[in-house]
Order: structure tokens, then C-alpha cells, then sequence
């Protein structure tokens, strides 16, 4: 695996992510405005998936905000969207959270609830203002729910719940060979669907930086 | 480890569903495996860490984009002076007053007025950006309740009442949407928890388990709103919630005394 390569990255891009990090770099606040009114719903959504609390939600979005301020300079374009740094940074702190919250609101999931959760996702009623956000959360819930429930389930459990696939197996008393079966073609599946669909924001968005 | 065994790992590793030591021990691995394994795992990291997109959202609070904006202030106010900043006192450039025909009164009259506007432009600009923010507050506000009240009307929500048993003066309005699997509670006249405990609600299944759903501490007027949004699998088999007053930090089980139940 490449090493981080801090600050080394960041030429001039025809992205405008890639402007907003080097603006980030450079100590300037509004570019962190932007990109907070860019990625704080998707952010929000997230810790509030994870903690199931309102209140850790709102905590989680400001610390990873803020950690995305403090360590802009070791964002690596090499691997990833700037929106996929940030939920992954946003990841940690919530379930750094929810480990400090000592909860387990866990039990196994049923297919029900399974449908249930698949159909919530498929009609998100949120409006949304940022087109390219739009649109590349219906590519991720398009692939999302091309797998199988089981394959979904365990995907879930992992990123959500940061179980590790023992738990995982355990939890759902299945060998660790399904489970490590299961997430394996699940993400294999998806990445195939998303190959080359995935884009960065670019310029001129009606998104573009507000102005804080 | 075999080689092929780790390569097995890596989509486990790319979502992070491994034990520390088998993370570090696949990302070893990767360090010097073929290129294509290492694009491979970078992918499904990107896919992985894309998976947040797909989640229904939510308004985000309008007051966090201040809180955090606020954070960064107070940090930058704290942080010593940076370079740039203190070079002016390395080149101190004596001031030598130019010659001036105007009187001194007029010149301290012309600085008194500059100083003046500026300060009345910086305040205009001040109060200009505070309303533009406590507007879309308010409209985020507006937004939040609309929900609210599209929630308690909507043909899908039940509403329960919980009542109190420790302390019978306190009850609480659940609201809840099935299909979303969303709840509201409004909780009142909870006795305030002692410094070492905190409230904790749990869901109930038909199968009796007992779930944690969230720690919380009321208000000094006794009150606490709590949105939950049901973990996966729940919904389908609850059949009471209850508040119990537990050890700060919560506990597994429920282990002391119940305040508020309501079956479902």
C-alpha cells in the first residue's frame, strides 16, 4: 500500500474538491463551510445510524468537521473522493461514540425488517438541494439494494455497528466463512455496479462554496 | 497466515471488519502485494466508505454549522502567532510624522470619523451575517416541527402514553411511525437523576429481551424529547418500552427501578 503523501497531491485539479482541500491547507474557513453545506446531512445521517441518538449525531458531525479542518493536509486523493474521506473520518468518531456509550442495541436482524429498512432507503422523502448529492446516493442505494438481503445484513453489521465478521458470525450464528463470503460479494458486487459511475463535484455546482 | 488467506481478508479489511491485529497483519500484506491487489482493496474501500449516501437524511441542525465554526475560532484565537503575523514586529519602520498643513484638530476629527464608520460597517456586517443565521434557523426550525406535525398526523403514526410507576407524576407520549421506524418520546416530570445514574429506555421484545435504545437525562423541568430511529430487526417484534434509572453510563440489562412502561 502507498504511504500517505501529505500535501504532495494537491496540483491544481479540474475537481473543485481537490480546490477546497488545498483552501483547507491554507487556513481558509469558508472552504470548510462548503464543505460542511456539501457532505453535514450526509455526515448527520450517518451518526445518527450509528449512535441512534440526536445528541451524539449533532457531536460527531462538529468533531469530524473539525478533524477534516485539522488533518486536510493528509487527505490522499490516490484513494478517494473527498466525500469517502470524510464519512470514513466521520465513521470512526461515531463509532468511537457509540463504544464509549457502552450500547449494544443489537439483536438479529429479521428479513422483515430487512424489506422494511431497504424500502426506508429507497424513498429517502428528505428534500435535497446539492444535484450531484442526489444523484450519487441513487447510484449507492441502486447497488445497495442489488444484493441479496443476507449479503446487505452483514454489510450493515460491519460498517454500521463495527462488528467485526466473528462478532458478526456470531451474532447471527453463522460460520465465519459465510459471513466472510457474504461481505466479500456483497462490496465485490457493488464496486462492479458503481465502477465508473462515481464522480467528484466539479466547478460551477449550483452547490458551490457558501460563504460563511 | 497464508498468502491467499490474507488476500481472502482484504474485502473484510476494506470495510473494516477486522480485529485489530488482522488488520495490521492484511495491511502489512498489502504493503508490498502486486498492484492490482492494492487497487483492488482501495476500491472496495471507496465503495464501502460511499455506503452512508444510500441513508435516508435528515435537516441537519442549523445551530452545528456554528458550533463548529465557533470551535475553529476559539482554536485559531488560542494558537500562537504564526509566522507571518509576527514578522511585523521584527521590522519595526520608524514613523515619522509627514509635515501637514491641516490643524491637529481637524486630522484627529478626520481619524475620529474614520474610526467611527468603520466601526459602524463592522457592526452593520455583524448583525447582518447573526440575522442571516438566526433566520435559517428559524427556518430550519420551522422545517424540524412541519415534520414533527407531518409525523403526528400522518395515518401511519400511533401515539402511546407511558406512565410513570417510581414516580407517578411523570409520564411520556411515545410517537411512533411503524414504516419508518421512527420514534418521538416526549417525556415529562421525570425527577431529575442523581449525579452517578442516568435514565436509560429500553425496547422490549415479544420475547421479553430487553434492548437498549438510549441514555438521556431530563431537563431541570423534568423533560426530555428523544428521536430514535429503531435498530434493524426491532420493529417487527416490540412489544413494551420502558425507562429504568440505571448507573451512569448505562447498563447491559435493565438493573434498577422502572420510572416509566408502556406496551405497545
Amino acid at each position: 500500500m502507498k504511504d500517505p503523501r501529505p500535501g504532495s497531491n494537491l496540483q491544481p485539479d479540474p475537481s473543485d474538491e481537490l480546490a477546497l482541500i488545498e483552501r483547507l491547507v491554507a487556513r481558509d474557513q469558508a472552504a470548510l463551510g462548503a464543505l460542511y453545506d456539501r457532505y453535514a446531512s450526509v455526515v448527520y445521517a450517518l451518526a445518527f445510524k450509528i449512535t441512534g441518538n440526536s445528541g451524539e449525531a449533532e457531536d460527531v458531525v462538529v468533531d469530524s468537521f473539525w478533524q477534516v479542518w485539522q488533518q486536510a493536509g493528509r487527505y490522499d486523493r490516490t484513494r478517494g473522493p473527498v466525500g469517502a474521506w470524510v464519512f470514513t473520518i466521520a465513521r470512526s468518531r461515531a463509532l468511537d461514540r457509540l463504544r464509549a456509550l457502552r450500547r449494544s442495541p443489537l439483536v438479529e436482524p429479521d428479513e422483515q425488517a430487512e424489506a422494511e429498512a431497504a424500502r426506508r432507503v429507497a424513498e429517502s422523502d428528505s428534500p435535497e438541494q446539492n444535484a450531484w448529492l442526489v444523484e450519487q446516493s441513487s447510484l449507492v442505494r441502486g447497488a445497495l439494494a442489488e444484493l441479496t438481503p443476507v449479503q446487505r445484513e452483514a454489510i450493515e453489521l460491519a460498517f454500521y455497528h463495527g462488528l467485526s465478521h466473528a462478532e458478526i458470525a456470531e451474532r447471527l450464528n453463522q460460520p465465519l466463512g459465510t459471513i466472510k463470503t457474504r461481505i466479500r460479494l456483497g462490496l465485490m458486487r457493488m464496486r462492479e455496479r458503481l465502477k465508473g459511475q462515481l464522480t467528484r463535484p466539479k466547478r460551477g455546482r449550483p452547490d458551490a462554496p457558501s460563504v460563511e | 497466515m497464508r498468502r491467499d488467506e490474507i488476500k481472502e481478508l482484504s474485502a473484510l479489511y476494506a470495510i473494516g471488519a477486522l480485529d485489530p491485529a488482522t488488520a495490521s497483519e492484511v495491511e502489512q500484506y498489502l504493503r508490498t502485494a502486486p498492484a492490482d491487489e492494492q487497487r483492488e482493496v482501495e476500491e472496495l474501500k471507496e465503495v464501502a466508505a460511499l455506503l452512508p449516501l444510500a441513508l435516508p437524511r435528515a435537516p441537519v441542525p442549523a445551530h452545528l454549522k456554528e458550533r463548529l465554526l465557533a470551535r475553529l475560532n476559539q482554536a485559531e484565537a488560542e494558537a500562537p502567532a504564526s509566522p507571518s503575523s509576527a514578522a511585523p514586529t521584527a521590522k519595526v519602520v520608524p514613523f515619522t510624522p509627514p509635515a501637514r498643513t491641516e490643524s491637529r484638530s481637524a486630522r484627529w476629527l478626520l481619524v475620529a470619523a474614520t474610526v467611527t464608520l468603520a466601526t459602524l460597517s463592522g457592526l452593520l456586517l455583524w448583525q447582518n451575517s447573526r440575522l442571516t443565521r438566526e433566520r435559517n434557523d428559524l427556518a430550519r426550525q420551522v422545517e424540524l416541527k412541519s415534520q414533527e406535525l407531518a409525523h403526528l398526523i400522518s395515518p401511519e403514526t400511533r401515539v402511546l402514553t407511558l406512565m410513570g410507576e417510581a414516580a407517578p407524576q411523570a409520564s411520556a407520549k411515545l410517537v411512533y411511525d411503524t414504516p419508518r421506524q421512527e420514534w418521538m418520546m416526549y417525556i415529562s416530570d421525570l425527577p431529575a437523576a442523581p449525579a452517578d445514574k442516568d435514565y436509560q429506555l429500553w425496547y422490549i421484545t415479544t420475547e421479553q429481551a430487553k434492548i437498549s435504545a438510549q441514555l438521556f437525562r431530563p431537563d431541570a423541568q423534568g423533560r426530555s424529547e428523544l428521536h430514535l430511529s429503531l435498530p434493524l430487526g426491532v420493529a417487527s417484534h416490540l412489544a413494551a418500552t420502558a425507562v429504568t434509572l440505571e448507573p451512569k453510563g448505562g447498563s447491559r440489562q435493565p438493573t434498577g427501578q422502572i420510572f416509566l412502561k408502556g406496551t405497545i
